[in-house]
């Protein structure tokens, strides 16, 4: 039988067409982006405030740490640590606070370059910021940064997920989230969940671009989505708040160099479809990461508030109604020697006295840790004798009694964990 | 493991493709198979195997890619006809009329992220568009190739990403295409210069063929420049 070339023809717009009906049935469906606001705290908690040091000073740097609350009463905190950053030896260590001991277990390691590398089979140089969240099947997820050739700029993200409450992980899975291969795409904010139960990571990418985006995956870790919030080279670390129903709001790390240096916000309206033009508000940041929550149906902020260094932590709160974010309280502060850089028996004295009460409450671990701390805080920020004082990379979760958990890298050597309540926040408002 | 099979098929391919034509008998092959065991296998470097740099560097080719590489393969082994003329002309011309700006807006460039159309169905209409008119002018490949990147994004099981973009289109198939045209140039000027007719076209295109094994070199030179490039420290 011959076949004309006209049945060729047919014979191939047919399959064309069943392909395509088939791939049309099963695109993935238009997602809905729909957010529910945290319902307002039931009750207003006394004011309390305590601090802690959630590291052990297993390694000479500790940085970007994330936290979660477990379902069984403890919060899980990860961040990584190494010589230095961006090294071979760098893991990726965690630690369990018990909510009602208030005490800190021993740290262990839970992700390495080596893990990483094998699990993902293909090379990796160095691994870095990790997001910690329970994720839509009821596990614990983690999500950070691991980069193969390059510096941070090239990272990608893996997923991984426990089933023991973070002992032990499973094999990462490399989230393609860029089509430049794969490079550029690094996580700092604290996820969040859409209605219909998918999964918002507020991610940034850096290489040519500086720009905020929210990464989404669906219930098996697929990412679903990718929504860019701004374009650009100026920003970074979105953090995202959800003050109303389908409202946005996100805060960014600016990281441009020209001035006025202030923090970046955006806002949508739509459950995060469409996005505003990016403003700065009037709070000074030096590229540095912020934090963000809600209390007291605010919202406050964390972060350095100076145009150039990062020796304050601050907390500020939204005055609302346009009248502009207050500094209400100082976590740490080592602004006065800004200028004029602290000797070492000046830090030593400051540094040591603020790590005292942060080993307060785990007397034991006071003992065995506050010289190892102190001494390796002042190898990392001390040089020729002349000293600064650091305090980055805020993060911020509360727990379901009500308590708010900040934890931030404190002079590039420890995880210390401040916890306080809505009522203390409540008595700064008097 | 079916992204390692695809390394090791694109590997293969790519090196089929670069070996000079004369070499290709079953010798050829069975010693490309052998090489690329060993890149596979083999610790090069801090215990690690080539495919496991190349797989932290590059990750998956683009199912379009590999189809231009099996279709120089096949035609090497002489078991297709070559490519025609048009249609790789096509293919290479819209890589980089699509390729430019799709990848200068992905890097923030616009507010507009055109890799997100990707996680969705808004990129099948234009591919429909496409699939139905090669296949109505009778360009067989970019007929059955656009069909099989859709085929194998709907169903899921091929690469690691479920952006229906990384199916379509890869930065090393940009390079690629790139390098081929700039390559063409030279050898086209070449021939002006040369005082070569013009009209003697079976002249060039040989020229062309010839030029075109080492265009995947080049290629491959350029994007390995980059990586150490961007290896310096940031």
């Amino acid at each position: 039988m011959i076949i004309s070339a006209n049945s060729y023809r047919f014979l191939a717009i047919l399959t064309v067409l069943i392909v395509f009906g088939f791939a049309f049935l099963n695109a993935p469906q238009n997602l809905q982006h729909n957010i529910r606001a945290a319902d307002s705290e039931p009750v207003l908690l006394p004011a309390s405030i305590e601090q802690r040091i959630a590291s052990q000073g297993i390694t000479e740097m500790v940085h970007a740490s994330t936290a979660v609350e477990l379902t069984d009463g403890r919060i899980l905190a990860a961040w990584f640590g190494g010589s230095r950053e961006g090294a071979s030896d760098v893991k990726i260590y965690g630690a369990y606070y018990d909510l009602q001991t208030g005490l800190w277990s021993d740290n262990f390691a839970m992700i390495s370059v080596s893990s990483t590398a094998q699990g993902s089979r293909r090379f990796i140089k160095k691994i870095g910021n990790p997001v910690l969240t329970i994720g839509p099947d009821g596990r614990v997820w983690m999500v950070y940064v691991s980069v193969s050739l390059g510096g941070w700029a090239t990272s990608h993200l893996n997923l991984v997920t426990s089933d023991d409450f973070g002992k032990t992980w499973g094999y990462p899975k490399r989230l393609i989230t860029s089509p430049f291969w794969n490079l550029s795409t690094l996580v700092k904010g604290k996820p969040f969940y859409y209605d219909d139960g998918t999964l918002g990571i507020p991610a940034y990418h850096e290489l040519a671009g500086k720009f905020g985006e929210i990464v989404r995956l669906n219930r098996q870790g697929d990412v679903v989505d990718k929504v860019r919030l701004n374009k650009g080279r100026q920003s970074l670390q979105p953090v995202v708040l959800v003050p109303a129903n389908n409202e946005l709001d996100v805060y960014m790390r600016y990281s441009a160099e020209t001035p006025p240096h202030r923090v970046l916000n955006v806002k949508s309206l739509d459950g995060g479809e469409t996005w505003s033009e990016p403003v700065q508000i009037p709070v000074n940041n030096p590229d540095s990461a912020i934090a963000a929550f809600r209390a007291l149906d605010r919202s406050w902020l964390i972060g350095n508030d100076s145009s150039e260094e990062r020796d304050r932590l601050a907390l500020l709160v939204d005055g609302g109604s346009g009248k502009g974010w207050n500094v209400v309280h100082y976590f740490e502060d080592g602004s006065a020697y800004t200028n004029e850089r602290a000797t070492e028996s000046e830090f030593t004295e400051l540094a040591g006295k603020g790590l005292s009460k942060s080993l307060l409450h785990q007397p034991a671990r006071k003992e065995a840790l506050f010289y190892n701390i102190l001494d390796q805080a002042s190898q990392e920020v001390c040089q020729w004798g002349r000293c600064f004082f650091q305090y980055d990379y805020p993060y911020v979760i509360t727990t379901d009694d009500g308590q708010i958990h900040l934890f931030f890298t404190w002079n590039r050597s420890a995880i210390k964990h401040i916890q306080f309540t809505n009522g203390w926040l409540a008595g700064l408002l008097k | 493991m079916i992204s390692w099979l695809l390394l090791l098929l694109t590997l293969w391919c790519v090196i089929m493709c670069i070996m000079p034509r004369r070499q290709n008998n079953n010798g050829a092959l069975v010693c490309t198979l052998i090489i690329l065991l060993m890149l596979m296998f083999i610790p090069v470097l801090k215990g690690h195997s080539a495919a496991f740099f190349i797989r932290g560097v590059v990750g998956d080719v683009s199912i379009l890619t590999l189809c231009l590489l099996l279709a120089g393969t096949f035609s090497r082994l002489g078991l297709v006809k070559p490519l025609e003329e048009k249609q790789n002309l096509l293919v290479l011309v819209s890589v980089i009329v699509i390729g430019i700006p799709f990848y200068t807006a992905t890097l923030g460039m616009t507010y507009v992220d055109p890799y997100r159309w990707g996680f969705g169905s808004m990129l099948l209409l234009p591919l429909f568009v496409v699939a139905l008119w090669a296949s109505w002018v009778r360009y067989w490949f970019i007929a059955s190739v656009v069909t099989l990147i859709v085929i194998v994004w709907a169903v899921g099981g091929g690469l690691e990403s479920g952006n229906l973009w990384d199916y379509l289109i890869d930065p090393l198939l940009l390079v690629y295409a790139l390098w081929f045209f700039l390559l063409r140039g030279v050898v086209s000027f070449w021939g002006v210069v040369s005082l070569v007719r013009l009209t003697d076209f079976l002249t060039i295109a040989r020229a062309r063929a010839n030029t075109h094994a080492y265009v995947f070199a080049g290629g491959m030179a350029v994007a390995v420049f980059f990586a150490f490039v961007m290896n310096l420290p940031v």
